[in-house]
């Protein structure tokens, strides 16, 4: 079922009316319909598979609170993520290994081949794991306690406009909405019904129109000139941002019409001034999901086995850093794809946030001698915005090529063969009037937001402003949009 | 709690209102669009004449012409010794080729030949994935439905706003807008023309007048541009075996009938030509020679090269203007005479 196809416009509106007829113990019956029929409009046979995985976790959760024992606790804990990361294996990286294991042989000449399948991924499986993973160990810290209404922790976890690409909701946050329910109110449908034409004005008129360009330069890289190539990777940028967050915007708005409250995803990444404020821009439900479960508990853990001041010459501290960064980021780019283009992208980040960290007292010492006038200092600062941006765009490379071949193709080009042929791309004029505008007044929003809440500035203003502005966004979609794929980047993963 | 459910109730009611005039005043502007678009669009199409004057002559008719743009621009029927209409159309496929001569041949009791246009892509080609817009035309203009049947977007593109919308934007960027008047020299693939009186008399026989050629430059340029375009995202493999069995369908029917069929790849610079990768051309090479065995009534030319046609006889790397077609329109009908004069 498309996000904006009829269909699904209609399944909307019939699941609205019903959650508000029905009084708020019962309206997590109609949240569970609609999600479980929404996930068997993409495959009716993996409704089973993702009822059982969230059984599963909603009794370990509830053995891991009963029992008073630490040892038994740990024990289900443990089996809870075994069976998830299991699960997340065999769908998403078994292929992948397998093959990579087998090339492996290969290469040294060893006369043994893994056999390996293709299982269909469920639909969101990468983000509904990671929700029940972080739900059961959020148990197990007494952080929360275990959701006593099997329903209702269902609905946490298939809850169906953030089953496809997130945001990864901790239990905490999004199970006392289910549990008190909201009566209806005006304010959170509008906020819905606007969040809703943000995320299809950036889905539909920047991000799928950037796609018609930069598709067919990224899947033969080989008959492209570095100029063209480094306009495809520029524009990429900007396609996966829009149609992320475009998608969040759609998944938070359809939660704010029913009265719910998503975990915001997106905080203007590219006004990031470092990666590790990039990252804590981008994706922020992914992140700080890896950083809480991951990259923490794992320096607790090294900080504890080095106790020395210097290991190998490195700082302990630094030592811990880069590891557990290291680790961290094989494990995010892992996540977002069986593939080593993916990890490469990963290890890259990690790289860039290592480097930065080393270098962040020589950094600042040299800055504070180049510039010394604070005042200037500060203006300067869209120099770390400009640079940070860049460099996640250089990254960008490696998570779009099909291959590392291809990445490393590009970057070759781009270095060495940078000069236009007219031929080399189909322009559109209007389809690159459009993108330009589009990514124009993305930016120009999103900078002004950064200074003054536009919300606050839009509520202010008279009805017939508001509305003349709503009709303008509807029909720049009619208008402008491309509906012609529909299909949303992160919805791979 | 009372004050509870009636803010609540208030709240709800409020909501609906406000829905309901948000709604009133989209449809009001929807409207307004629509009305606006109506103007600036013409009622009249190309394709419309083209389809209307051949149902006008269809008793008259002995060679119907089939095909796209290439055959469209590229044959004159006013070179034929017999009675001949052009029924290409710019951008139109064998599904298209194949539904008119369905819904028409019945009804032309002088049709001698049918000669079908190829190209190098043609086997693999459906313009509805392209140009949605004209799957609306073809209907209003012959009632030919769309090869997928009448779905959603077929009833959407009614509304200009579905329909247009594409050319609606490059227009109004553009400054560019459609009128009543249109130059001879004005060349475009969109069928939302209606032709001037000279090109209307013209268009009668079916064939657009295109005047206009390129130096080698912007011919190397252009024959790069156009087959890249056509090959990688014109022709795909998932159609070809429909359209062949289209075809064959088409050719079987006529053949049963005493129509001779003719199928023939128009010509084209070596600028469009040698832009195609061999093995795309070696596999068109390939489902020819399967056609022709299946059909062994048909008669192929391949006019691609080996013609006497100079640049000067050439709009573009794979179209030839006025020129171009009055000499080829020539050799055809010589060489179609010849084979014709020959069935009794």
């Amino acid at each position: 079922m498309q996000i904006t196809s009829a269909p699904f416009a209609i399944f909307i509106a019939a699941a609205l009316i019903l959650h508000y007829a029905l009084p708020s113990r019962f309206r997590w019956v109609i949240l569970l319909a609609a999600s479980l029929y929404f996930y068997a409009c993409w495959n009716v046979i993996y409704v089973p598979l993702l009822l059982s995985a969230t059984a599963l976790d909603y009794v370990f959760a509830k053995a891991i609170s009963s029992t008073p024992f630490q040892s038994r606790k740990k024990r289900w804990l443990i089996l809870s993520l075994s069976l998830n990361l299991f699960i997340l294996f065999l769908f998403k990286y078994f292929s992948f290994s397998a093959s990579s294991l087998n090339a492996l042989f290969e290469g040294f000449n060893i006369a043994l081949r893994i056999p390996f399948f293709h299982l269909l991924m469920p639909l969101g499986i990468s983000f509904f794991t990671f929700k029940k993973m972080s739900y059961v160990i959020d148990v197990f810290k007494r952080k929360i306690g275990p959701e006593a209404h099997f329903g209702r922790f269902a609905v946490y976890v298939t809850f169906f406009p953030a089953i496809a690409a997130g945001p990864i909701d901790r239990a905490g946050i999004f199970l006392p909405q289910i549990q008190r329910g909201r009566p209806f109110e005006e304010g959170d449908f509008t906020a819905g019904c606007k969040l809703l034409l943000w995320g299809f004005f950036k889905k539909f008129v920047i991000a799928e129109r950037i796609a018609a360009l930069v598709t067919p330069v990224f899947s033969q890289p080989q008959e492209h000139t570095g100029l063209t190539l480094l306009m495809a990777v520029y524009l990429y940028s900007f396609q996966i941002f829009c149609d992320f967050s475009g998608y969040t915007d759609i998944a938070l708005g359809i939660g704010r019409l029913f009265g719910l409250r998503l975990t915001q995803n997106f905080n203007l990444p590219y006004f990031a001034n470092s990666i590790a404020d990039f990252w804590r821009r981008w994706h922020i439900t992914f992140t700080t999901w890896m950083r809480d479960y991951v990259f923490l508990p794992l320096s607790f853990s090294l900080s504890r086995k080095f106790k020395k001041n210097k290991v190998l010459l490195i700082r302990t501290d630094h030592l811990i850093y880069i590891l557990a960064i290291s680790f961290t980021w094989f494990l995010v780019g892992l996540w977002h794809g069986a593939g080593w283009t993916f990890i490469a992208w990963g290890l890259l980040h990690a790289a860039y946030l290592v480097v930065s960290v080393l270098t962040r007292k020589s950094r600042k010492r040299a800055w504070k001698k180049l510039v010394r006038n604070k005042t200037w200092r500060k203006k300067f600062q869209w120099i770390s915005v400009f640079i940070t941006f860049h460099l996640v765009t250089f990254a960008w490379i490696f998570f779009r090529a099909n291959s590392l071949s291809d990445a490393i193709l590009i970057i070759k080009n781009i270095l060495l063969n940078i000069r236009l042929n007219t031929a080399d791309i189909q322009l559109d004029h209007s389809q690159v009037f459009v993108v330009l505008g589009g990514i124009l007044f993305l930016l120009a929003a999103q900078f002004i937001h950064s200074r003054i809440n536009l919300h606050t500035i839009l509520e202010r203003q008279p009805v017939y402003v508001r509305w003349a502005l709503y009709y303008v966004f509807i029909f720049a979609i009619f208008f402008f949009g491309r509906f012609e794929t529909m299909e949303f980047i992160y919805f791979q993963f | 709690m009372q004050l509870k459910t009636a803010m609540r109730k208030k709240s709800v009611r409020s909501t609906w209102t406000k829905l309901l005039l948000f709604g009133a005043g989209f449809i009001i502007l929807y409207s307004a669009y629509e009305v606006a678009a109506r103007k600036i669009y013409l009622h009249r199409t190309n394709l419309d004449v083209q389809i209307k004057a051949f149902a006008d002559e269809r008793n008259e008719i002995e060679i119907v012409f089939l095909g796209n743009s290439h055959i469209h621009k590229g044959i004159n029927p006013q070179y034929f010794q017999r009675k001949a209409f052009n029924l290409a159309f710019n951008a139109q496929d064998l599904y298209y080729d194949t539904q008119l001569l369905h819904k028409y041949v019945a009804h032309m009791p002088r049709l001698k030949a049918v000669v079908f246009g190829l190209d190098y892509f043609s086997f693999g080609y459906d313009e509805s994935e392209l140009y949605p817009h004209l799957v609306r035309e073809y209907y209003d203009s012959a009632h030919i439905k769309p090869r997928a049947g009448l779905d959603v977007s077929f009833y959407t593109n009614y509304s200009l706003l579905f329909l247009h919308k594409e050319t609606f934007v490059g227009d109004i960027l553009t400054g560019k807008r459609k009128s009543v008047l249109h130059s001879l020299n004005e060349d475009t693939v969109s069928s939302t023309l209606v032709a001037s009186d000279i090109k209307e008399a013209l268009l009668r026989s079916g064939y657009q007048f295109s005047r206009g050629a390129m130096n080698k430059e912007d011919l190397h340029v252009n024959g790069l541009a156009r087959a890249k375009f056509h090959y990688s995202r014109c022709f795909r493999q998932k159609n070809v075996n429909p359209i062949r069995q289209r075809l064959s369908q088409s050719i079987h029917e006529l053949t049963a009938q005493g129509t001779k069929v003719f199928l023939i790849i128009p010509p084209f610079t070596s600028y469009y030509r040698d832009a195609f990768p061999a093995e795309f051309l070696n596999q068109l090479k390939q489902d020819m020679e399967e056609l022709l065995q299946s059909h062994p009534g048909i008669t192929f030319f391949d006019f691609s090269s080996g013609l006497p046609l100079e640049q000067h006889h050439f709009l573009d790397s794979d179209h030839l203007n006025y020129q171009g077609a009055e000499v080829f329109s020539r050799i055809l009908s010589d060489t179609l005479e010849n084979l014709l004069t020959q069935i009794p």
